[in-house]
């Protein structure tokens, strides 16, 4: 008795929640492939002259083609985003579908003066995802979106690619819409977002290749100062994310199998407090080139291992005193402060910025070297 | 009646209790609010409460063997002013319902069918609910635990979907805000969801040998389990913006993404959460409808239509409830989390203290 009444009762569920899932609705209608168009990408610029937002779609073309673009670009202005949407919605003549978008690219000129009014679209609306790509560019955005690539691809599908390839190889930092959000409602924590540039174009065809030429740094949503690809490598050593690249030194080359970062902060001082910074990094390699082994005792892997060391110690002093003097927390220490020395940062948190600007700190850095390749000593050029 | 009328087992009965809290998933949005990055915490300590008012219901059971709401206030009060307050309960348990389904439409609406009106949603879920409600305890106890299996294999499945982007650190620091806050966060979650259970003391009449206080404690702590890997999924995974999202346990299935190809998995993830929902409501519907007709007497011909009277004034309460999510945000913040502590912790202390001494002076007598 009872197991038919479940029975029945399952049946009805299930048709309820095929009927939500499947969004079987009066206006599903707008939900049709054709009647979509496919956003792969947007661009957010801001015109200081009229103060408003110009917010670029790329949208992938979906019937065939022959030739010429693969995908079509609108550019609409609008007070706010919602505005500029709207517009872009209407001149489309299709509903923009936004599930399928993988990058957010911010133009110079809206990096400057500030995103957070713009952000907020991307969360709300409900076919939003926050695992999307945002990138910086010198130029304006909607020009970089609209540049054709050397393989064809569309700009926005590239500029992922690249930039997953670049974060694999420790050579950008990754930032996404999500971590963007969680860092702008962190203490004083500063995101550091990938730049994209052109590297070439071809004066013909008007093709270009992209290239990541640094990261910009963003404080309360507005872009402070830019860090160019040497100074991110820097960045990346403090925040422990190089896992492969390389180390390059005058007449060898470290291939880096791993690393790992460790920052501690600390308080100092009683009266006049002070703010020492310390971070502790692991790095190990393989041997990956010899050149000119005479012009160095290049066989002494506690020498290489040394100049490992002295590079890293140089690169990430320098961003460190670069964030000081702009006072941009790109490594989160403040959250380190609030999250394990709370009492500490209740102290200080009213006088944070002054604090960070004059912070003292120390770098700790073990380079080994473990591999040294099918080689045990150079082969060519050494002394006979 | 038409609502079927069958035996249980204290062993379904636990399952039922279990599955009745799960379906608070959406109501972790409230908890968050108000325990932020602890509410885990409080959830924990909540629980403890929730055993003991677990305890407190079975304690019910012992002095009035086989009695639910309304008997057990008919011997207290006296049969008027007992039907009086059963009446008050019914009342209050409709508007806890009404919430529920509330809460339920708009979230469809807004993120399942974003072109749907959420009453047309409300309706069709009632409907559901009512067909689920109308075949009684031999429904729920059929369903209880093949669904908290479900629910529990969702919650393990979500889980490991979102590891990679969980981060301990977001739980740090631990305890360090205001001792008001945690006060009011853990008399906001020992009633909003624990104290409810009192409304399924309506099921007392059908567990075989009586509600025993085992059944209590093993669902609340099955339910705990499911509630607190939410939570603690929740706040490692959106840290600072625990408090931004209108429904962090669905919003949560957006960022999964496992190697680039398993993304956009709200399909697979919904149906779960749209049952543990169903469920809540329709274990309500009946509670309610029983002691409605209890009140009225279960041999009067209205009781025959009870069920469609209830989910009607449902819908009318959900609909006029509030006008818009926030409202309801605030509502359930600022007045419905004290007034259910005082109508579902408070008030049932003291009736249990009078129940026992009028049945200790019964017995002296």
């Amino acid at each position: 008795m009872v197991n038919k009444s479940v029975k029945r009762w399952l049946a009805l569920f299930l048709t309820f929640v095929i009927f939500i899932v499947t969004g079987c609705s009066p206006t599903a209608d707008k939900r049709k492939f054709d009647s979509l168009a496919i956003v792969l990408g947007v661009g957010i610029d801001y015109d200081s002259s009229k103060d408003n937002v110009l917010f670029t779609t790329q949208i992938v073309k979906t019937e065939e083609f022959e030739g010429g673009k693969r995908f079509f670009n609108i550019t609409q202005a609008g007070k706010n985003m919602l505005e500029a949407v709207d517009n872009a919605d209407n001149e489309a003549n299709r509903v923009l579908y936004v599930a399928h978008n993988q990058i957010v690219v911010i133009g110079r000129s809206a990096a400057e003066n500030g995103i957070f009014d713009y952000m907020d679209y991307f969360f709300r609306d409900d076919e939003a995802r926050y695992d999307i790509a945002m990138v910086m560019t010198e130029i304006d955005a909607w020009k970089l979106l609209d540049k054709a690539t050397n393989l064809g691809s569309i700009p926005s599908q590239e500029m992922t690619i690249l930039l997953e390839n670049q974060v694999a190889m420790s050579s950008c930092a990754k930032l996404e819409l999500l971590q963007f959000a969680m860092e702008s409602n962190s203490c004083f924590k500063a995101s550091v977002m990938p730049i994209i540039g052109i590297s070439q174009e071809d004066p013909e065809t008007e093709k270009v290749q992209f290239e990541v030429t640094g990261s910009g740094v963003f404080s309360n949503g507005k872009l402070m100062y830019v860090m160019n690809r040497d100074e991110t490598r820097g960045y990346l050593w403090g925040i422990g994310k190089i896992d492969k690249g390389e180390i390059m030194l005058p007449n060898v080359n470290v291939d880096i199998l791993g690393s790992s970062t460790e920052l501690k902060a600390k308080i100092e001082g009683d009266k006049k407090k002070r703010l020492v910074i310390t971070f502790d990094i692991d790095v190990k390699g393989n041997l990956g080139e010899v050149v000119k082994p005479d012009e160095q005792n290049t066989q002494e892997l506690k020498e290489i291992n040394k100049a490992c060391e002295d590079l890293i110690k140089q690169q990430l002093s320098h961003v460190l005193e670069q964030s000081f003097e702009n006072g941009c927390d790109i490594f989160g220490v403040s959250d380190y402060l609030f999250r394990h020395k709370y009492k500490s940062w209740e102290l200080v948190k009213n006088n944070w910025q002054d604090l960070y600007k004059h912070a003292a700190f120390e770098i700790k850095v073990n380079a080994n070297i473990i591999r040294t390749g099918s080689l045990i000593e150079p082969i060519f050029g050494s002394e006979k | 009646m038409d609502i079927k009328e069958a035996e249980i087992s204290n062993k379904q009965f636990k399952y039922i209790v279990a599955l009745f809290l799960q379906g608070t998933l959406l109501y972790i949005t409230y908890f968050l609010q108000k325990g932020g990055r602890d509410t885990y915490i409080m959830m924990m300590v909540a629980a403890i409460g929730g055993i003991l008012i677990g305890c407190l219901n079975a304690g019910f059971t012992k002095l009035y063997p086989g009695g639910d709401i309304v008997t057990i206030l008919c011997h207290v009060f006296g049969g008027v002013i007992g039907k009086i307050f059963g009446l008050v309960y019914g009342a209050f348990f409709l508007l806890i319902c009404a919430i529920n389904l509330r809460q339920t439409g708009q979230f469809v609406a807004s993120n399942l069918l974003p072109d749907q009106n959420w009453i047309i949603i409300a309706v069709v879920f009632t409907i559901v609910c009512l067909y689920a409600a109308k075949n009684g305890p031999g429904f729920f106890s059929y369903i209880g635990a093949i669904g908290c299996f479900f629910l529990l294999f969702m919650s393990a499945v979500l889980l490991l979907c979102v590891l990679p982007h969980m981060d301990k650190n977001h739980f740090m620091p631990v305890m360090v805000q205001p001792v008001e806050s945690y006060v009011d966060s853990l008399i906001f979650i020992t009633a909003v969801p624990f104290s409810e259970i009192f409304m399924l003391l309506m099921f007392a009449p059908y567990v075989r040998g009586g509600i025993k206080k085992g059944s209590y404690i093993k669902g609340i702590i099955i339910a705990t389990i499911f509630i607190v890997a939410s939570v603690v999924r929740i706040i490692a995974v959106f840290g600072p913006l625990i408090k931004s999202f209108s429904y962090p346990s669905f919003e949560i299935i957006y960022i999964i993404n496992l190697g680039s190809s398993l993304s956009r998995v709200e399909s697979f993830f919904s149906p779960f959460i749209i049952f543990a929902l169903f469920i809540r409501v329709a274990i309500m519907l009946f509670c309610i409808t029983k002691l409605a007709c209890r009140v009225i007497g279960e041999k009067k011909r209205l009781s025959d239509y009870m069920i469609y009277i209830v989910s009607v004034l449902l819908l009318i309460l959900t609909v006029y409830i509030a006008d818009s999510n926030e409202k309801l945000l605030e509502i359930m913040l600022n007045l419905v989390g004290y007034v259910t502590f005082v109508m579902l912790v408070i008030l049932p202390i003291i009736i249990f203290i009078i129940a026992t001494v009028k049945n200790k002076k019964k017995v002296v007598t």
